[in-house]
């Protein structure tokens, strides 16, 4: 009777190691999926090529950039950056060679046509989806920017010829009529993005972005993002 | 049941102790708080002195300029240069805030190794531990509890030294005793120890700036991200890179002598000027670590829409200007140097806000200056 008790207490002992190993174990997996998860954010510089349709000139653009996934499909984007293009009249070298014979008024300076610069300041806040497991996001948004340009709404071109007993002189000269050199606007943008390579830490993606605003601006760009990930501590 | 007496009897001894400075102490408080503004008030009076005396400066440029390019307009001849000398005053060095703080951690300290003299021991105190099993290290007749065997112990190791922040609140002499009351704080808090705040040693800044273009006359903006990572308590380094964007109308006609005719249209020339730049800085920081002063070199790439042309009336009865183009200039890359003035306005645990003024100057003769505000956050990398 004694051995028999002893057995079943033996046994009754190894069922409660074990329902208390479950439990411990239980209680871990259960620590294990408590876990509290950060939203990963990003923080990148991107540059790149830009083209203002509007005005027909080239250059590039720049500025920082900072993303926050909020879930595994969609992401918040908010970029601070700059564009710059810059550009020349073309009248003036269209027409010119067509007076080859002629020499310029004034032989110490040579004639040249107009140089513009458009600078712009625009921020922007969005949406992204992703695609392909992140691969690919695409996503929209709103900007705000800021632009001053040296180009003339309206202007004229003229070239005027003399005739002298040597030959014929010729000068060039504009004649502004309208210009808006400082702008405020808001309007939306529409990007695409690619990931190119990945580490770590760092993302490197290719981006297309095309912009309007509200006075009739459209730029299109295309660059390469650098991304770096952190966590918020605070 | 000695030990409970004894304990009983020191803990006696302890309550309704408080630390009251004396009167002198505070009076010496605030006559160097009174100092203190004073001197504040005049680094803003200078401050503000030599904003607008380079405001001043600016502008009379800026009206001797247009007076020149008229009379220029009019022979058809274009002239453009234009120089400009800001000298750069040094500022006083900021007094020392710290002084009374030490004056008075001088007489703690005193105290604190009389103390330590007195009971012979051998480390800082980081919390009192009475033990009646060890040795006497101090023997005083005059006092019952002091006939006790006892020492003083320090239980470095047993309690995080960094988390507990010691002031001795009371000093009272009995007899021949001098009892020493420490209060220990915040242990197990999460308060931001010394050693937290030490990591924090780099930050990510952005400045915005009014900013003046000095040889185009033209005024625009100055924006710029960088990173600051301290050298010590008084130095640090500041890499950054910033663009600046500035515009202006062509000037010479600005002030047209003959009214415009009805419907007449007229536009003045305008100009554009864009840099980026990037400008390694090295700051020195005043003591109390609210004002610095950076000298650094620029690496400026600028982009501009100026040129050299002639602007001529069209003719009687017109009254527009036409504008005739010899030359662009164009763009360059160009070396120099900046100095920068950074007086702290607000400061919260991780973020500075701070008003900033500076003056750069490169090779091809462009001055800017500006003025703005910096805002600056603390990270750890």
């Amino acid at each position: 009777m004694k051995y028999k008790n002893k057995n079943y207490f033996i046994a009754v002992f190894k069922v409660y190691i074990m329902l208390l190993f479950m439990q411990i174990s239980i209680q871990l997996d259960a620590q294990v999926s408590r876990k509290i998860k950060f939203p990963e954010r990003m923080l990148g510089f991107h540059a790149g090529y830009s083209h203002h349709q509007s005005q027909s000139i080239g250059g590039f653009n720049f500025g920082i950039n900072h993303e926050i996934s909020i879930n595994k499909k969609v992401n918040l984007h908010n970029d601070f950056s700059f564009t710059i293009h810059t550009g020349k009249e073309n009248t003036h070298d269209g027409a010119l060679p067509n007076l080859a014979t002629l020499t310029a008024t004034n032989p110490y300076f040579r004639s040249a046509p107009l140089k513009y610069v458009t600078a712009g300041i625009q921020t922007f806040a969005g949406i992204s989806i992703n695609m392909m497991k992140g691969r690919i996001k695409i996503g929209a948004g709103s900007i705000l920017r800021y632009q001053t340009t040296s180009k003339p709404e309206n202007y004229t071109f003229n070239v005027v010829v003399q005739q002298i007993t040597s030959g014929q002189l010729y000068s060039t000269n504009y004649r502004i009529n309208s210009i808006r050199p400082h702008r405020f606007s808001a309007g939306a943008m529409a990007f695409a993005e690619m990931q190119l390579y990945k580490t770590k830490k760092i993302n490197t993606r290719a981006h297309l972005v095309y912009q309007l605003d509200s006075q009739g601006d459209r730029i299109f760009s295309a660059g390469i993002k650098l991304q770096k990930t952190y966590k918020k501590t605070s | 049941m000695e030990n409970k007496l004894f304990e009983n009897s020191i803990e006696n001894r302890m309550e309704g102790f408080q630390m009251k400075p004396s009167e002198a102490v505070w009076q010496k408080v605030e006559k160097r708080i009174q100092k203190e503004k004073k001197r504040r008030a005049l680094i803003w009076f200078w401050i503000m002195a030599m904003a607008i005396a380079g405001a001043g400066i600016q502008l009379l440029k800026d009206a001797d300029k247009n007076r020149q390019n008229i009379s220029a307009a009019i022979s058809n001849n274009v002239s453009g240069n234009n120089s400009i000398d800001i000298k750069d005053e040094n500022s006083n060095a900021l007094p020392n805030s710290d002084s009374q703080i030490e004056n008075h951690s001088t007489n703690v300290s005193r105290l604190k190794d009389a103390f330590k003299t007195q009971y012979h021991l051998k480390d800082k105190y980081y919390a009192i531990n009475v033990n009646n099993t060890k040795d006497i290290k101090h023997n005083n007749p005059a006092s019952d509890e002091a006939q006790q065997n006892f020492s003083i112990e320090t239980t470095k190791g047993f309690i995080n030294k960094e988390k507990i922040d010691q002031h001795p609140i009371a000093v009272e002499k009995k007899g021949n005793d001098t009892i020493v009351i420490l209060r220990c704080e915040d242990i197990g808090q999460s308060k931001a120890s010394s050693t937290q705040t030490a990591t924090l040693d780099r930050q990510l800044n952005f400045n915005a700036h009014l900013a003046f273009h000095g040889t185009g006359d033209l005024s625009g903006t100055n924006m710029e991200f960088g990173m600051e990572k301290r050298w010590g308590k008084r130095y640090g380094f500041y890499n950054n890179l910033g663009v600046t964007i500035h515009s202006g109308q062509e000037v010479s006609t600005a002030p047209n002598a003959y009214p415009l005719l009805v419907n007449s249209i007229y536009n003045a020339l305008q100009t554009v000027t864009f840099g980026i730049q990037t400008i390694p800085t090295i700051y020195r920081y005043s003591k109390r670590g609210d004002l610095k002063i950076g000298a650094g070199l620029v690496g400026r790439y600028q982009i501009n829409s100026s040129s050299t042309y002639g602007a001529s009336l069209i003719g009687a009865g017109n009254n527009q200007y036409s504008y005739s183009i010899y030359g662009t200039e164009p763009n360059s890359f160009s070396i120099g140097y900046r100095i920068t003035a950074d007086l702290l306005l607000y400061e919260t645990k991780k973020n500075k806000l701070g008003f900033q003024i500076f003056f750069q100057n490169d090779t091809r003769g462009d001055v800017i200056t500006g003025l703005g505000f910096s805002f600056q956050t603390k990270y750890k990398k």
